[in-house]
């Protein structure tokens, strides 16, 4: 069994040793209400999840106020990046949360 | 899910308006606005905090995985100082955090949404301490 996390093999659910990783262009703002249903999504699994917008500020997909204070705009790519047990359905979750992102109604 | 399974939470203030709108703030973020209630002026509409008002807003949101107060400063956290000290046990697992009123509250209702237990929702609003603006 190698201990290199299996990337670009394809990830399989139920494997700790691998890193699943995918990246959503913004459809909009990733303001506070999709900052919350981020959080709320990534808690139902058994998985860490780190985000990131066009490669800086690496957060904790756990702590809502740290997903808002990415500042992450319509437009600028998020990479997610899950580890653990439950890490692609984790990362899928998380990846619908921002694909369907809507503008701000004002 | 039962109906009071999540924890509860209480924003209290010194006004009503500022409770009641972080209340809305949250429970919109966290997706749950039925677990989460904001209190604070006096009955007839001046600035002030009430101890029969808090216990009033814990009866309303307690339930078997217990209930956060937030206070905001001054005489609202004396209150719910209060609360503990003559209140305790009678609603279940009550406890008052030490966090910052409106990001605490949001964090909180997140976690508590996403089905946190009492200790990790607490966390989740005393962690809002840290989170720099700019």
């Amino acid at each position: 069994m190698s201990a290199r996390p299996d990337v670009t093999g394809g990830p399989v659910a139920g494997r700790t040793d691998q890193v699943v990783e995918q990246c959503v262009v913004l459809p909009a703002d990733l303001h506070a209400r999709p900052a919350g249903q981020v959080t709320r999504a990534v808690s139902a699994y058994d998985a860490v999840v780190l985000l990131d917008v066009d490669g800086r500020d690496l957060v904790d997909a756990r702590s809502v106020l740290a997903v808002m204070g990415l500042g992450a705009v319509t437009g600028q790519t998020v990479t997610i990046r899950g580890t653990g047990l439950d890490a692609v359905a984790a990362v899928a979750a998380v990846a619908a949360v921002l694909a369907a992102a809507q503008p701000l109604v004002t | 899910m039962s109906e009071n399974a999540s924890v509860g939470l209480v924003l209290i203030s010194h006004s009503r308006a500022l409770a009641e709108g972080a209340a809305d703030v949250a429970a919109q973020v966290g997706g749950d606005a039925g677990r989460i209630v904001g209190i604070g002026g006096t009955e007839d509409g001046r600035l002030g905090t009430s101890l029969d008002a808090l216990v009033t807003a814990v009866e309303k949101v307690a339930g078997e995985a217990g209930t956060v107060i937030i206070p905001d400063l001054g005489s609202s956290v004396l209150t719910a100082r209060a609360y503990l000290a003559e209140d305790a046990g009678r609603h279940g697992a009550v406890v008052v955090a030490d966090a910052p009123f409106v990001e605490g509250a949001v964090a909180a209702a997140v976690a508590a949404a996403a089905g946190a237990g009492l200790d990790e929702v607490v966390a989740a609003a005393e962690g809002a301490r840290d989170v720099r603006k700019t």
